[in-house]
């Protein structure tokens, strides 16, 4: 489990969706697969309209699909 | 490989390609001025490096962009600490004469548009090496 404050489940909702490889999710959501890998890593932060894209392919909330672990101002 | 790392990957082949051409002119010439025509090799930067034609894929995409902008940072910090350091350096060499030689001047130019280049190139490689880092490049 990384330590990441924002995380992400795009790996397991791949593998549960047929198992979805990184250059079909890529390719539908118009990024290099270079970006999907990492994103799984969580060494990377997508914007707010790659966040909505990869939510919508997964057919699930944002909030379902990225995870923020801090407590931040409310 | 993205687009972004071709293009790195270009232009490291033009700017070693320019370090060699400036070394062969200065051995053959035996003239430092006029070994510094080589620089002239930086222009092929200005080209594509590969033709992409046919590909569906994207090529270029937002973290590409993020990298290109990081990298644009940390070339210019290194250019301008350079800067500054040579800078320091001719001042503090020819603080006596009040004037500094033109052969001192010019390829300051040339051998800074180099380094932005070259700097620029190992950078956006290495950022996109460290965001894969840990994931590894053979996932699914």
């Amino acid at each position: 489990m990384s330590g990441a404050p924002f995380t992400n489940e795009i790996r397991r909702l791949r593998f549960s969706r047929g198992e979805m490889t990184q250059e079909e999710l890529a390719r539908r959501v118009g990024v290099t697969r270079q970006t999907i890998i990492a994103l799984e890593a969580n060494r990377y932060v997508p914007s707010l309209l790659l966040a909505m894209r990869i939510a919508k392919v997964f057919e699930k909330p944002v909030e379902e699909v990225f995870l923020l672990h801090e407590e931040g101002p409310s | 490989m993205t687009s972004l790392q071709r293009q790195a990957v270009f232009h490291l082949i033009v700017t070693t390609a320019c370090l060699v051409a400036v070394i062969a002119l200065l051995v053959i010439t035996k003239r430092p001025l006029a070994s510094l025509a080589g620089f002239a090799l930086i222009a092929l930067t200005g080209f594509r490096s590969f033709r992409e034609r046919g590909s569906r894929r994207p090529l270029y995409d937002e973290r590409d962009d993020q990298i290109n902008r990081r990298a644009g940072v940390i070339s210019y910090q290194v250019f301008w600490v350079c800067f500054v350091a040579w800078g320091v350096a001719l001042t503090m060499a020819f603080q006596k004469r009040a004037a500094v030689p033109i052969e001192y001047i010019a390829p300051a130019v040339w051998v800074a548009m180099w380094l932005v280049v070259t700097v620029r190139a190992v950078a956006i490689l290495a950022l996109d090496r460290a965001s894969l880092a840990q994931a590894g490049g053979g996932a699914r």
